[in-house]
């Protein structure tokens, strides 16, 4: 098992490399070229479009720059940007943890609405509530962030004047303020998560309700709460820890959005900008940085599972 | 073959005209159709009948498990003479696992993937009795030792899928043994098992039987296992009893028309092929001829049967639902009468 699990380490390593190469490519070659609009298209005189490329090292070949950045970044170093010539490092470093709290946090929220709502819904199947579940987890599920996000801003600054501010503080200085900031986003984000949680908790919950080793556990006499909450919940767990993971990844798209509207300094609005302005080192350092999240709420996927089911344990 | 009960000793268990329902959208379905027996200690009782005739749905019924939407709505089940259809949800619970075990059909899927089966057991030892951790593994090793599981004390660590189905089925015997229960309902304990393994699961039901006086309830499609294990024999169809008698009584003189179908439709021991199968179908439990449920398939039929014949006596305990066979006493000749002397004999039953 542990000889799996350092397997899958290694693997996540090597899939962060590949997207690195790909990454590294793809912003390198995307069209209009970097040195054309950074020296204006107008005054562009081959002369000096020559000497800017050559400046950022453009007349290099791929496989060189790459190696060069590859070399750079594995120290922390990503250059500096192509507009506010300030180190994308040190900005990717002060975005990260406001995204990363976003989506943690919007996670957690998405956790703690959808698995209880999705247990009770399978629980009491049919019953008014689990319809009423049903019909909301279809609607925050269908309606797109940038509108629910819109939506939310304009109920914060109507009807939780006292509560909600605009002003991000970090966690570490002012908790409170924190909170105070992230919450709606948060929530922007949780809603349409916790509509698939409770759908997915829902569902698998209620085919293990129907599994023999129910019966088995009620025929030994076992309390009903405990037949479900702990027999049942224990095995339809697996499915929903594995959509928790992959949650990650849909995140993105949301955070951007989210941030934006909600005028958070993370990540998500840097890339919004960044990519507006062509900013390609940057735009690499925060796809990398992304990608990174997403390969490591996997890795701890791959950990929990086989903790869920001992079956996986086996394999190899 | 299990130690012959007496049929008028005192029963541990007395079913009186129960009936379960399935409510449905084209009608109710009345899958234990008033339905009575008795289990007397020691006593092995067949169910056998056709797919859907309600096996399943009684020996559910007797534990109150009666999977959903399906509803006890008459009779009594008197376990040590107090009626279990009367209890609380509270002391049902405390009735299974202790006073009533269960076994199912598919040994795998009866346990938990996600615990091993020392918890699982440990789980089912400290439900009914206030003992230490200790004490409770001390008793499911011992229990395991008694269904023949090899190092039990280390095994107990291991999760369900590092067994065989077969293993798997003692460990779910142990697991009904361990509060020593009065009454063991085995629902097709062995239909997913290989051939092989299905005799040693037999001898310890019978064991259980035997050894520890548990009266049991086994409900199989295999006549074959009726006739090596069980002392009494329901069958059922349709949601009834159609007939009831002690096992060597079925095998030699079946009452009931679809009982003599059952029998001639074994494959014969020695050259394997059917004789027989009883021809049609039966019918849908939402469409239910008035009279006879057999009529349709009965090579007896006469006008008489469009009424409904009531289950009654016959001699030597043995009861049965059909005009013909109460009027005669028996169920006269139409089939060589020899066939089914043969199939007695090539079941085991001769000289017993
Ligand atoms: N959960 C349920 N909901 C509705 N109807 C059911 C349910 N379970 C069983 N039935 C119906 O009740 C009748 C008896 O089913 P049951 O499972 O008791 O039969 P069985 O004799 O055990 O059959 P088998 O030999 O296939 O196991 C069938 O007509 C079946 O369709
Ligand atoms: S009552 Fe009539 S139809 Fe029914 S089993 Fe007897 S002979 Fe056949
Ligand atoms: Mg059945």
């Amino acid at each position: 098992m542990i000889l799996l699990l350092g397997r899958r380490l290694l693997e996540a390593v090597g899939v962060l490399f590949v997207l690195s190469v790909l990454i590294y490519t793809i912003g390198t070659l995307v069209p209009g070229d970097i040195a054309q609009q950074m020296t204006g298209i107008e005054g562009a005189t081959p002369e000096r479009m020559a000497e800017f490329r050559e400046r950022l090292g453009l007349d290099r070949p791929l496989l060189v720059r790459y190696a060069d950045w590859l070399g750079d970044a594995v120290r922390g170093d990503f250059g500096v940007s192509l507009f506010s010539e300030r180190d994308i490092g040190a900005d990717i470093r002060a975005q990260f943890p406001v995204s990363f709290e976003i989506a943690v946090v919007s996670v957690m929220l998405a956790v703690i609405i959808g698995i209880p709502l999705g247990v009770y819904g399978a629980v009491h199947t049919g019953s008014i509530l689990d319809r009423l579940l049903r019909g909301l987890s279809l609607i925050f599920f269908s309606v797109p962030t940038f509108v629910s996000g819109v939506l939310f801003v304009w109920f914060g600054s109507m009807f939780l004047k006292p509560f909600y501010t605009s002003y991000y503080i970090p966690f570490t200085e002012d908790p409170l303020a924190n909170l105070r900031a992230i919450s709606l986003p948060c929530l922007a984000i949780a809603l349409p998560a916790s509509a698939s949680i409770i759908q997915m908790t829902r569902s698998t919950m209620i085919s293990s309700l129907q599994e023999p080793f129910i019966d088995t556990a009620r025929v030994k006499g076992v309390r009903e709460t405990r037949v479900r909450y702990l027999h049942a919940l224990r095995d339809a767990l697996g499915p929903v820890v594995t959509l928790i993971g992959l949650m990650f990844g849909a995140l993105v798209g949301g955070l951007i959005i989210v941030e934006q509207i909600f005028n958070l300094p993370g990540l998500g609005r840097g890339v919004l900008v960044a990519i507006g302005q062509r900013d390609f080192p940057y735009v690499i350092a925060a796809s990398l940085a992304i990608a990174t999240v997403y390969i490591a709420a996997n890795l701890v996927v791959d950990f929990l599972y086989p903790i869920l089911d001992p079956r996986q344990r086996d394999q190899e | 073959m299990a130690v012959l009960a007496p049929a008028s000793g005192p029963s541990v268990l007395s079913v009186r005209n129960l009936v379960t329902v399935y409510p449905g959208r084209d009608g109710e379905v009345v899958a234990v159709d008033d339905v009575s027996f008795e289990l007397s200690p020691g006593e092995v009782l067949g169910i056998v009948g056709d797919s859907g005739s309600g096996k399943t749905t009684l020996a559910r019924s007797l534990l109150g498990l009666v999977s959903t939407p399906g509803r006890i709505i008459g009779g009594e089940i008197e376990l040590h003479g107090r009626d279990l259809l009367k209890l609380s949800h509270k002391e049902m619970r405390q009735v299974r696992g202790r006073e009533i075990g269960m076994i199912f059909q598919n040994p795998i899927r009866s346990f938990h993937p996600g615990f091993t089966i020392g918890w699982q057991l440990i789980e089912a030892a400290t439900q009914h009795a206030n003992i230490s951790r200790r004490e409770a593994t001390e008793k499911i090793v011992e229990a395991l030792t008694w269904v023949g599981m090899p190092e039990p004390a280390e095994r107990i660590n291991d999760y369900p899928h590092q067994f065989s189905g077969g293993m798997l089925q003692r460990v779910m015997i142990a697991m009904s043994l361990l509060n020593e229960p009065a009454v063991l309902i085995a629902d097709e304990p062995t239909t997913a098992l290989d051939v092989t393994i299905q005799a040693q699961i037999l001898e310890l039901i019978e064991r259980l039987a035997v050894d520890r006086g548990m009266g049991v309830v086994l409900v199989t499609h295999n006549l074959g296992m009726v006739a090596s294990l069980c002392d009494r024999v329901i069958v059922m169809y349709v949601g009834q009893i159609v007939e009831e008698a002690p096992v060597e009584t079925v095998f030699r003189t079946p009452a009931h028309p679809y009982a003599r179908g059952l029998l001639d439709s074994q494959p014969d021991r020695s050259t394997g092929k059917r004789l027989t199968e009883v021809r049609g179908a039966s019918p849908q439990m939402t469409e239910l001829p008035s009279g006879c449920r057999f009529q349709n398939r009965c090579d007896y039929v006469e006008e008489k049967c469009t009424e409904p014949p009531a289950l009654a006596d016959l001699s030597h305990g043995q009861k049965v639902r059909c005009w013909i066979s109460q009027r005669h006493g028996l169920l006269p000749t139409r089939l060589a009468d020899s066939d089914h002397r043969d199939r007695a004999e090539s079941t085991g039953l001769s000289g017993k």
